[in-house]
């Protein structure tokens, strides 16, 4: 299937080529007409010509020069190595065809001026001839072009409109056709172009430039296990091909379909780029796994861990394991051909028990028949951090806590000495007032200026009738926003295809990726840490102390001070010890900037004293083979695997210490004397995954009825290995000499782990369409999972859609304006498998330790025991989730292709949703059993809309989705709400909704703090501490009762968690995505718009930058707006980051506790891209002939942001995302 | 045609070999853990499944990850208080939703469902069949309906009424546990008791000191009948008591009484049952037993009477002022109980083995055999006996002195059977307090028996808004963890 696809779309790119010979045989038929006396005929033209060692080409050049016909042939029906030596000696035109065609295995077949040339096939006669008529005609000649860029373009069909005469148009756009003398309309068409009809009038030259049909271009669309005509789709599938994945500036996938598919919400996480960011398809139907599943070239990828995002200590295992890269990076998108995204039952129930969160299809790029061409392409850039947030420096932040201090006269005496001027009492140099000390900028040498990135990719690519093949190569290289955090790619890809006769094909693709990448990267939150006074470099640092000159040598200030003394317990010093047990020194740390003084990160990670490394091996690929029988009947089996490999080296120096908070002592690691360098640790991961496949399809059709059937079966295994070895005894402080030696006297730490998983599915699906009218499609997938018991793994997901397409009835012919009509409407059910592994066992836990015989003398231990206990409590009918959606759409093509509509209604129902329920503790297990009870409902609407039109030389297009999620939790086990602050799942409310308490306002004088405790007693607060300029948080519910068991809705009086409610949501209501582009001549310019509504985020470091009640961590300067008894009245509902309370210590009024004061609105637009691009038009590149197309563009993204947030960025306010400013260019020989 | 028909053949030939190669065997996927269709194949396999029973008991006792638990059982009493704001010292502020409340119940339900799996298998002959070493089947379900009846005592004596689960829960149908009816956990315990007490063995080898034997379940049985027969008011329950105390041989008391707190004196003569608190290397106070082999903790915390740093300025519990006066002058178990300037307890720490000076190797005493001879001692005074019951008090009081023979004189001498009680409440007070919470659990069935009064009790707290409530406070509040998800189960009246 992949075959009619790649076909389609190679011979949609390089129409030019093929065009002329497609419309050639066209014309053939259409031309079978009268003969016409008038014209000669091929027996009747003589000719004296002589060639000597010459090609075919030249010969026909030299038969066109004599008789003033035209050959028409495509360059690979011509085998260049043919040599011809004649001379025609004044034989016949058809003498002298027929001598070629002997010499060149051609058949000529002569239509009016034409001779087409095309391979000879079998016994057919080598040469034949039709004339038509030629009276009573005149001649109009012209050149058809492009409108895209005002090439000529060949190939193109003239005919006379009513009749079935014409002609096609040359390698320049040129034509010449005889038309009869009155009332003649043309017609031009070519496929991939907008059919023009040309009154002639008297005219005798007609120019016309032709539109290209841009919804035909991309009107393949790959579907599960197959393709198909966008205008035959049934369910609800997005489509987006290579150019637009190479616009964007990103090293995987994921991230180039951010905004350009309705009901695809892609999430930015960060702007490290390794990050992973967040996809969801038509909101989220599960706390579980809500990530879609990716098939790469008809692989299913599936990541160890997949099952457990969910959280708890298994997801926190399973990510550390995972890595922090995104394991889509590990594709170079320059070798992506198309992304699908599967959004309904309809179109990924052939999926099955994966598909519930939607399926992604990514198809890579092939070859195909044809010379073989090169394309080159080059982009390097620059990433910067649009601004930081504005911190205090010295005078104001020792302001700040002086008066932190004064409002809390209780503890007066606590104020760190470090704020206190007055304070003059002589003690150690590091309790002393550093207010009169200059503000240290902990923000700038944090920041990676201008960050590089650069990525390079060259392939080459062609095929010959019998073969296609593709080879592709990358390199790319991106550095995060912050100092210490890159990744590098290279990437090696291929794909080779081959076809024995009609009947059998077979093909094989690979891909090779090796990756490497660090992540250590500060954020803002680090440079807010510490106080503004703390130096970061050894020049800057005022306590020297007692630091060795080893530790001077990295250059950097040390956070600690220590000193050690003899530890009294070691031998050494007459203790009883055992040496190898008990450090040989005890010691102890200072802080030497006060009790806030914070980790040196430049020190940390710039030394690389600690060093944490990944790097990635990826490779996959796949065989096939498929033959062909019968007749329509197509057999395919192929074989895949995915083998992923990843290594992590951690290396931690014992001099880290110095530069942190706190230290570890350095002689209680290793063999606790103090000789270790270091700690250094490996651990190596290896993913398998194995597919097996085979299907079988049948494609016929009978008239109008059109069939196409598949039946298949999937058997797939897939794992995880890991072994990890480390030593905190590492004796060479080299980062080129570090391992684990296999044995030594102190402790190695060593661990394995895997993980093996299987799932096999069968799969069918039943197409018909009548006459491309009506449409019906019934899918059903049976899958079955390890994950569930023997009894309950098989599941069957069905789905059945049907479309109108009305554009095709008769009574639509006179509605000029419609192009294509379509209504379609599918339901169906998809699976999600993923929870904890054999949830439906009793495992065996043997980790529960006893001791028994403890005696007299034995020093109270006795000897220990492993214990065993059985934790679970398994559910046997364990299952998948179900959704069941529901689908209904409707396409428009209108306005002579210009625009066009689709505008979709889907309705998503999770039930069974496996949660990890809470039993009663009388029941007394020990894990937390999965049960198939929670229901969840996601439903909206999505619009797409594009148009598409040229005035004049400037064209310009408009493409808008819009999409929109209401998500509402239904059902869960026992009614009972939970999850906590951040993210609380409770019937009736969206999932993860923010959950705290309400502010109320901010209390101006004692009467309204004395008024509000007579009424209410907010037990967060310390009341006797409460005074002005202190929050005050409203009484929202009160204690469950009888009728209400969790919370009631009445008020009671007391403000405490029961007064926790919903303030905020934070699956995005709507999202959407603008494309606007003009183009003129070779110039184009393009703007992409992305959005977000409806989403609010708890911000995290508002909160932390204005907490004002620490003991001396640095604060944004909005604090400055803080209430004090000068500046009342600074409440304001609406601008959260400036209204804010007294600055006080210890916060005895709770005014940081988790309200929505710090929840804001992160809803955004943001303009995500401007490229400014220049292609040399191909006039220019007709004389070039080793140059096919060349491209420049220069690119910004991210420039401009409209939110109503606080901070940097909406999207990762400690790591934003950066502005990147790049130039490129792509070439094609 | 002869291209057809190959291909044909081809066809049918691939179907065949695809739907007979991939085999539905594939999606049977081993884990790695051991599951329990693996176990319970060998005798060792049931001595650990007895094991993870007894691991659980290490719950009340240890550092518990930071949230040391001991507040539970020990605050309530008139024996320990302490200045910190802690409902179960001032009674008043324990409500449902306390954390303690919930924890230490579902712990308990945890112990008793392990219990539960070991009884299901060893009852089980398709499975206990294996277990081939004569008499072990027996000791090992005695040992867990002990274990089990420990439990049950202990909820009963803090929640009353609360469910009583005798079967492994495994189906959804049973996960709503109904309340219990009266005192239904305490004969389920004296059912179980009795049973165990025929079925252990009078002791062990050296190697498994620390295991339950005869005595261990008839000093249960008999406190579990005193127990219920104040509460019930009910002679018969105390005459069987004193029948299984008598059944209690080769216990004694030990000569130093402080040795019963000794880490270097652990399951000696005296002791019928003790938690079996202990270290390797890699004891980690931070991590669960149950989650890290070989680095969870199973050590005991004591820190709560030295007020260690690990108590996190949580305030120390201490004995009260009543504790203190209540010892006669010159009784020696006074100094080994606490020290009198400050209050502060030293029961355990000062004999003592800390290790990463913060936990402690040091088994808690769970029943002891002066505990037994004054529960004996007070069923011979109910029932009539008094002057059996002043042999056992003085059993106890010569003890005390012996270990120092200046003190004052032992004997009690006799009394009608008001004194006698009063003797019994005074001495259970200076021999047991700041122990196990025996203190609360006594008092509580006093006042249920009308022997005292506790609305107008000295409970001698440090607390000045110590207010307890009657009878509503001589149970704990199921806790909301429970009541939220079993809608069979009632709340204590008042809650």
């Amino acid at each position: 299937m992949k075959y009619k696809l790649l076909e389609q779309i190679w011979y949609m790119t390089k129409l030019v080529f093929y065009g002329t010979v497609i419309q050639c045989f066209m014309l053939t038929i259409l031309l079978a007409a009268d003969i016409n006396a008038q014209r000669k005929s091929i027996d009747e033209i003589y000719l004296d010509i002589n060639l000597n060692n010459s090609s075919v080409k030249h010969a026909f050049k030299v038969i066109e020069k004599e008789t003033g016909l035209y050959f028409a042939f495509s360059d690979s029906s011509i085998d260049k190595g043919i040599k011809i030596d004649y001379s025609s000696n004044g034989a016949s035109l058809r003498n002298v065809l027929r001598y070629l065609s002997k010499n060149s295995g051609l058949q000529f077949k002569r239509v009016n001026e034409t001779i087409n040339v095309s391979k000879k096939i079998g016994n057919t006669e080598a040469v034949t001839e039709i004339i038509t008529p030629q009276s009573q005609t005149r001649e109009i000649t012209g050149k058809v072009v492009t409108s895209e860029d005002d090439s000529g373009l060949p190939g193109v069909n003239v005919i006379i409109q009513g009749t079935s005469t014409g002609t096609v148009t040359d390698v320049e756009g040129n034509y010449k056709i005889d038309i009869p003398e009155e009332g003649a309309r043309l017609e031009f068409s070519s496929v991939g172009y907008l059919k023009e009809i040309v009154e002639v009038g008297t005219r005798s030259i007609i120019n016309i430039s032709l539109a290209p049909d841009i919804t035909q271009l991309s009107e393949i669309v790959v579907i599960g296990y197959g393709t198909r005509e966008k205008k035959d789709l049934t369910g609800a599938v997005s489509f987006m091909d290579s150019k637009d994945i190479e616009k964007s500036n990103f090293m995987g996938a994921d991230m180039a379909m951010q905004g350009q598919m309705a009901g695809v919400l892609v999430q930015t996480t960060s702007g490290n780029p390794q990050d992973r960011p967040n996809i969801l398809i038509r909101g989220q139907n599960t706390w579980n796994r809500t990530q879609p599943l990716y098939v790469i070239d008809g692989i299913p990828i599936t990541e160890f861990g997949s099952g457990f995002e969910g959280g708890g200590t298994e997801g926190a295992r399973a990510r550390d394991i995972q890595g922090p890269v995104n394991i889509l990076t590990l594709i170079n998108p320059a070798d992506i051909e198309s992304i699908s995204v599967l959004k309904d039952a309809s179109a990924a129930a052939i999926y099955g028990v994966r598909a519930a969160a939607g399926v992604v299809l990514i198809t890579t790029k092939k070859g195909s028949q044809g010379k073989a061409k090169i394309d080159f392409n080059y982009r390097t850039g620059i990433k910067n951090i649009p601004n930081k947030p504005s911190l205090l420096n010295v005078p104001q932040y020792t302001q700040l806590y002086q008066e932190s201090h004064l409002n809390r006269p209780d503890i007066i005496n606590q104020m760190p000495l470090v704020f206190n001027p007055s304070d003059t009492v002589a003690r150690g140099p590091y309790d002393a007032y550093l207010g009169g000390r200059p503000t240290i900028d902990w923000q700038t040498p944090m920041i990676n200026k201008n960050a590089r990135l650069t990525d390079i990719g060259a392939k080459i690519y062609g095929g010959t009738e019998g073969a296609d093949y593709y080879l592709g190569t990358g390199y790319s290289y991106q550095e995060g926003p912050f100092i210490n955090n890159f990744m590098e790619r290279y990437s090696l890809s291929g794909n080779l295809n081959a076809r024995a006769g009609k009947h059998f094909e077979a093909g094989t693709t690979f891909r090779l990726t090796y990756m490497e990448s660090l992540d250590q990267s500060p954020g803002f939150d680090n440079a807010r840490s510490a106080p503004p006074w703390q130096p970061l470099t050894l020049k800057d640092d005022y306590y020297s102390g007692n630091i060795p000159d080893e530790i001077n040598n990295y250059g950097y200030a040390t956070t600690i001070d220590t000193t050690s003394s003899p530890n009294p317990i070691h031998p050494n010093f007459g203790g009883s010890g055992q040496s190898d047990l008990t450090p040989i020194y005890n010691m102890t740390n200072t802080r030497k900037y006060g009790p806030e003084s914070a980790s040196n990160y430049l020190a940390r990670n710039d030394t690389k004293l600690y060093e944490r490394k990944y790097q990635y091996y990826r490779a996959i690929g796949s065989v096939f083979a498929a033959v062909k029988f019968l007749d329509g009947f197509k057999l395919k089996g192929s074989y895949s695997f995915d083998w992923y490999y990843q290594r992590r080296n951690q290396w931690t120096s014992i001099n880290r210490g110095w530069f942190g908070e706190t230290t570890a002592n350095f002689w209680d690691a290793g063999d606790k004397s103090g000789t270790t360098k270091g700690e250094y640790g490996e651990r190596h991961i290896r993913n398998y995954n194995l597919t097996g496949e085979i299907t079988l399809n049948y494609n016929k059709s009978f008239g109008d009825h059109n069939l196409d059937v598949i039946l298949g079966f999937m058997d797939q295994q897939y794992g995880m290995q890991m072994a990890s070895a480390g030593s905190g005894q590492i004796p060479i402080d080299d980062p080129d000499r570090r391992y684990v030696i296999e044995a030594t006297s102190y402790t190695n730490k060593g661990g394995t782990d895997y993980y093996n998983g299987a799932l096999q599915g069968y799969i069918g699906r039943i197409s018909y369409n009548y006459a491309g009218k009506y449409y019906a499609d019934a899918t059903v997938r049976r899958d079955g999972s390890f994950r569930f018991s023997p009894d309950y793994r098989w599941g069957t997901f069905p789905s059945v859609a049907l479309a109108w397409r009305m554009s095709s009835e008769n009574f639509m012919d006179g509605v000029p304006w419609l192009n294509d009509l379509k209504i379609r409407g599918g339901w169906g059910q998809l699976g999600n498998q993923d929870t904890r592994d054999f949830a439906y066992l009793s495992l065996i836990n043997d980790n529960p330790q006893y001791s028994f015989g403890s005696v007299s003398g034995a020093g109270g231990i006795g000897s220990v025991l492993n214990g065993i206990t059985l934790p679970d409590f398994p559910v046997e009918d364990l299952s998948w989730e179900t959704t069941t959606t529901t689908n209904i759409g409707f396409d428009a093509i209108l306005l002579r292709n210009r625009l066009n509509v689709t505008i979709e209604w889907y309705n998503k129902l999770t039930t069974d949703i496996l949660q990890s329920a809470e039993l009663a503790p009388t029941v007394g297990n020990g894990i937390d059993p999965i049960l198939n009870l929670a229901k969840v409902r996601n439903n909206g609407f999505e619009f797409q809309f594009g148009w598409n039109d040229n005035i004049g030389d400037v064209g310009y297009f408009v493409n808008a989705n819009f999409t929109t999620v209401n998500n509402e939790v239904l059902e869960v086990y026992n009614d009972q709400p939970f999850g906590g602050n951040s993210g609380r799942i409770e019937v009736g409310y969206p999932m993860h909704y923010l959950y705290g308490y309400k502010i109320g306002g901010i209390f101006q004088n004692q009467a309204e703090v004395t008024a509000y405790q007579a009424e209410y007693e907010d037990q967060l607060a310390n009341s006797a501490l409460v005074s002005p300029g202190d929050m005050w948080f409203q009484d929202l519910r009160g204690p469950a009762n009888d009728e209400e068991r969790f919370y009631s809705e009445t008020p009671d009086g007391v403000v405490n968690t029961n007064d926790r409610v919903y303030i905020g949501n934070t699956i995005p209501e709507y999202f959407y995505g603008l494309n606007l582009g003009v183009s003129w001549k070779g110039f184009d310019i393009a703007f992409f718009f992305q959005g977000i509504g409806g989403l609010d985020k708890y911000n995290w470091e508002l909160a932390g930058g204005v907490a004002m009640s620490g003991m001396g961590n640095n604060q944004w300067t909005n604090t400055l707006n803080r209430w004090t008894p000068s500046n009342m009245n600074v409440w304001d509902p609406n601008n959260k980051a400036n209204s804010l309370p007294r600055a006080v210590r210890n916060d005895p009024g709770s005014n940081n506790r988790f309200s929505n004061r710090f929840v804001e609105s992160a809803s955004y637009m943001k303009l995500r891209d401007i490229t400014l691009g220049y292609t040399l038009p191909s006039e220019m590149l007709t004389n070039i002939n080793w140059l096919e197309r060349l491209r420049i563009y220069v690119s910004g993204q991210n420039l401009w942001t409209v939110t109503n947030w606080s901070g940097i960025d909406p999207e990762n306010n400690n790591i934003p995302i950066p502005i990147v400013l790049s130039t490129g260019l792509n070439v094609t020989f | 045609m002869k291209n057809r028909s190959i291909y044909k053949s081809i066809a049918i030939l691939s179907l065949i070999l695809v739907f007979t190669t991939c085999s539905k065997d594939r999606l049977d996927i081993t884990p790695q853990d051991l599951t329990e269709s693996d176990y319970f194949k060998n005798e060792l396999d049931f001595h650990k499944a007895i094991g993870g029973v007894y691991a659980k008991v290490g719950e009340f006792y240890h550092f518990h990850y930071n949230n040391p638990r001991h507040m539970f059982y020990l605050l309530p009493g008139d024996d320990l208080t302490t200045d910190g704001d802690i409902p179960f010292e001032v009674f008043s502020t324990l409500e449902a939703g306390n954390d303690y409340v919930s924890t230490q119940f579902g712990y308990a339900y945890e112990l008793i469902a392990r219990a539960n799996v070991a009884l299901e298998k060893l009852y089980d002959d398709e499975f206990s069949s294996v277990i081939t070493t004569p008499n072990v089947k027996d000791y090992l379900i005695g040992e867990a309906l002990f274990l089990r009846s420990y439990m049950n005592i202990l909820i009963w004596n803090y929640w009353g009424p609360a469910p009583n689960v005798t079967k492994r829960i495994v189906s959804q149908d049973d996960i709503n546990p109904p309340s219990s009816e009266g005192t239904e956990l305490l004969d389920q315990a004296i059912t179980d008791l009795g049973e165990a007490a025929n079925l252990l063995p009078a002791t062990w080898a050296d190697s498994d000191k620390g295991r339950v034997t005869k005595n261990s379940a008839n000093g249960l049985l008999g406190k579990a009948l005193v127990i219920r027969g104040s509460w019930i008011g009910s002679n018969s329950d105390y005459t069987a008591a004193i029948t299984a105390f008598g059944k209690i041989s080769g216990a004694s008391l030990i000569a130093d009484y402080a040795d019963n707190f000794s880490v270097n004196a652990e399951n000696n003569d005296e002791s019928l049952y003790e938690y079996q608190s202990s270290n390797i290397g890699g004891d980690n106070i931070w991590l669960s037993n149950d989650v890290f082999s070989s680095i969870g903790t199973f050590s005991a915390y004591y820190g709560y009477f030295t007020n260690h740093w690990s108590f996190w300025a949580q305030t120390p519990y201490v004995a009260t002022q009543k504790f203190m006066d209540t010892f006669e002058a010159g009784d020696p178990r006074a100094a080994a109980t606490f020290d009198p300037a400050t209050g502060f307890i030293l029961k355990y720490v000062t004999r003592d083995a800390l290790t990463n000076g913060t936990t402690s190797f040091n088994n808690p005493r769970i029943l002891r055999y002066a505990d037994v001879l004054l529960l004996w001692a007070e069923a011979l005074n109910e029932t009539g006996d008094q002057a059996g019951a002043v042999d056992k008090i003085n059993e106890v009081r010569t003890r005390a002195r012996n270990m120092d023979i200046t003190g004052v004189p032992a004997d009690k001498g006799s009394g009608n059977q008001d004194e006698v009680r009063t003797w019994i409440q005074e001495e259970r007070l200076m021999e047991l307090g700041a122990e196990e919470g025996h203190r609360w659990i006594d008092l509580r069935r006093w006042h249920q028996a009308n022997h005292i009064n506790l609305a107008t009790w000295d409970f001698s707290s440090r607390k000045a808004d110590f207010n307890i409530s009657l009878p509503k406070n001589l149970y704990y509040p199921i806790p909301s963890s429970e009541l939220d998800k079993n809608p069979e189960v009632k709340q204590n009246s008042g809650y």
